[in-house]
């Protein structure tokens, strides 16, 4: 009868701390949370994988451009990358900037010595794309800290020859921060290791990728977001448990597998015409996640301030059009009048497009990291404008 | 599933729902709005609304299109911030986010035109809203309950627009809610589908559940709603149940007579001008069946030989209440 105490207080269930009561909640709250994410992507991708239309402009698009250029430029691989050099300066400086130009290793440099009188003429005469002239007094005038242009002759018709500039326009760049009498330092070594043997495809590949970020997050954004206002789908998710940050966050990440498997694609498809796959690079994957949050926050944006969906889809044409034909992907910049590319420069594709390009080139000089902060700058800005923009309640 | 077993679970959920809410309500008030304002651009939407809703009722806001029903209600579920005024649902202020996280598990909510997933079937987007809450109704039962077994795997885009309502209707009372906030559920639904889903209504009002819903018809409210509150230009008439509010506003049956041609019609009013007062309704002769009968109407036809093409006595209805009040009609079509 004594020990009948004991044995009942050893059957009563120890009732759970406050602590651990605390943790069951917590974790069935990030349960619950989790499971409205994914439920929203789950929606979202089911409603996606069954619209045929919605699939071939989002995703097929992207594989047709791959097909259609690859079918067309795909086996033409570059030649040597040839740099004539006529240095009339004969100066420390530019001895020091063509030592520059040897150092990227992807040049081949040709000092030449004799006379030329009329460039366009050697360079047809000479079947050669590309004359860079050093004049006379550039390293003087560069040391006196006055304007001191380099001129360089070029046949635009051949890709390769934009190629080289491309390179020596990031020599100049390089060395302009180098000489410049204000002391900016950027804490990193110039180092140039352009791919060899680089194809046409290596170079539109990374602009494809980017014209499908920007086509997928911008459509599917302006698209699905307008439709869930419209049929009041917005507003019965508002009457729900689903937080606002539940909400911004499932569209994200949706967003990003669209992205990736897109990506993924057009990467698969672009192997058919000998694409260097060794190009990739993971900071690539900075750049796509740049690239969705930048153009899904435009999108957010337009849905607020758009309320037709014909309005909106033109606007969203006229913004993503001018961004695609100036951003160098399918037309070289430098085929652009000046101030088109100046205008270029607005636009967060062009920076997007350049960074993932250097980035599979393997080129990460002071441009590369420039294109990489303008672009963050983009995705956080607008990603920040859009979340606030998306209005579920009163 | 067979009626009896049905009828027996209906009542043990009934029983369950009833314990459930009676520990945390007070006197069955599941509903309590006080002095409700609502400005927009220096627009009274709303000016002074109060009411109560109790427990398992089937409350209708009644009041034309642009009388604020909408906006009441999307305050209710927590959609827009009102101007001024108390409201507690649940026990919980609205006002308060963290009372109202609490609200939005209990509730369920239909908008007016409202559109859910097209290239999803109706089973999966029931499941769809199912997870948006913390719990939820089997999809099965839910689809039995709605009768859309039939087009449980059918995409939503392939559905009629009564399936459609259906559909939507059954999305807000998936997560078994305990009040269900309707807005204008049979709108453009024929009298058939109507039928169907005051049934269906009536059922959830057995299993405990409380109903607020809004319509600009004036005989729904009749035929399903416990409680009805007249709205017009955001003010509140009045509340009460249908019968006593066609009591208190209405004058009774009339008797109405559609003639032939005006030649006759001319005939009957000079016959009835010094018997009673009547009204000219559409061509009709409208007389209030307090002042005389059908069989002295009757007689005083055949002796002034007016022709008449049909002649019917009508009982009152809501919309009489609602003339009276707001001097304004509403649509009485089933």
């Amino acid at each position: 009868m004594d020990e009948q105490p004991i044995l009942e207080e050893k059957e009563q269930p120890k009732a759970p701390s406050k602590f651990v009561l605390h943790l069951k909640r917590l974790a069935r709250n990030f349960y619950l949370s989790m499971r409205r994410i994914f439920t929203l992507i789950g929606g979202r991708s089911l409603r996606y994988f069954r619209s045929p239309n919605v699939i071939f402009w989002s995703i097929i698009y992207p594989i047709v451009l791959v097909l259609i250029f690859g079918a067309i430029f795909g086996r033409a691989e570059f030649q040597t990358l040839n740099l004539d050099v006529v240095d009339q300066d004969h100066s420390e400086q530019s001895a020091y900037f063509m030592g520059l130009l040897e150092n990227t290793t992807t040049l081949k440099i040709n000092e030449i010595t004799e006379p030329i009188i009329s460039p366009e003429e050697w360079l047809k005469e000479n079947n050669r794309f590309v004359l860079l002239i050093i004049p006379p007094t550039w390293g003087v005038k560069l040391s006196l800290n006055l304007t001191a242009n380099l001129t360089i002759y070029y046949d635009p018709s051949s890709y390769s020859a934009k190629t080289v500039i491309d390179i020596v326009n990031e020599v100049v760049m390089d060395y302009n921060i180098l000489i410049m009498p204000i002391e900016l330092k950027f804490g990193m070594d110039v180092v140039y290791n352009y791919v060899a043997n680089l194809s046409y495809i290596d170079s539109l590949v990374p602009g494809i990728i980017m014209i499908a970020i920007s086509t997928i997050t911008l459509f599917t954004s302006v698209n699905y977001d307008l439709e869930e206002k419209e049929s009041n789908f917005l507003s019965k998710l508002a009457t729900t448990p689903l937080t606002r940050f539940e909400l911004v966050f499932s569209r994200q990440l949706w967003q990003l597998l669209l992205v990736f498997i897109a990506s993924t694609l057009v990467i698969l498809f672009a192997l058919i015409f000998s694409f260097n796959i060794s190009s990739l690079h993971p900071l690539m994957l900075l750049f796509i996640i740049f690239g969705t949050l930048t153009f899904s926050g435009i999108g957010f944006i337009l849905v607020r301030l758009i309320s037709n969906p014909d309005g909106i889809m033109i606007v969203s044409i006229l913004f993503l059009v001018p961004q695609i034909i100036l951003s160098g992907v399918i037309i070289p910049l430098l085929d652009f009048p000046q101030f088109l590319r100046a205008l270029a420069r607005i636009f967060p594709l062009y920076y997007l497009t350049e960074g993932i390009r250097y980035t599979m080139m393997g080129t990460f000089t002071g441009g590369f990291w420039l294109h990489f902060a303008l672009s963050a700058i983009f995705a956080f800005i607008f990603q920040i404008l859009g979340i606030l923009a998306i209005k579920w309640r009163d | 599933m067979n009626p009896k077993k049905k009828i027996t679970k209906i009542i043990k959920y009934k029983v369950v729902v009833k314990e459930k809410l009676l520990i945390t309500l007070d006197q069955e008030k599941v509903i309590t709005v006080k002095d409700l304002k609502k400005e927009f651009n220096g627009v009274d939407i709303l000016n002074g609304i109060s009411f109560v809703v109790a427990l398992e009722e089937i409350y209708c806001i009644l009041g034309p299109d642009g009388s604020g029903k909408t906006t009441l209600l999307e305050i209710l579920v927590g959609l827009r911030n009102p101007s001024s005024g108390e409201v507690t649902i649940l026990q919980n202020d609205i006002s308060k986010s963290y009372e109202m996280r609490e609200i939005k598990k209990r509730i369920g909510y239909l908008p007016q035109e409202f559109r859910t997933y097209d290239n999803l079937t109706v089973k999966e987007n029931l499941q769809f809203w199912g997870k948006m809450y913390d719990k939820m109704l089997p999809v099965s039962e839910i689809i039995e309950l709605f009768n859309l077994t039939d087009y449980a795997n059918k995409r939503y885009r392939q559905l009629t627009f009564p399936i459609k309502r259906k559909v939507g209707l059954a999305t807000a009372f998936i997560n078994d809610p305990d009040i269900v906030f309707l807005d204008e559920p049979t709108s453009g639904l024929d009298q058939f589908a109507k039928k169907e889903i005051w049934g269906i209504l009536k059922e959830f009002k057995a299993r405990g559940k409380t109903i607020v819903l809004t319509t600009n018809q004036a005989l729904e409210p009749a035929i399903v709603a416990d409680q009805v509150a007249i709205i017009h230009k955001g003010l509140l008439k009045d509340i009460g149940t249908p019968l006593e509010l066609i009591d208190r506003y209405s004058a009774g049956s009339r008797i109405i007579i559609r003639f032939i041609s005006l030649t006759e019609r001319e005939k009957a009013i000079k016959a009835l001008q010094d018997e009673c007062p009547f009204e000219i309704i559409d061509d009709n002769i409208v007389i209030s069946s307090e002042e005389i009968t059908l069989a002295e109407v009757l007689n005083k036809l055949e002796k002034v030989n007016a022709r008449y093409s049909d002649i019917i006595t009508q009982k009152p209805t809501l919309n009489d209440a609602f003339i009276t009040l707001t001097g304004e009609k509403l649509s009485e079509t089933i």
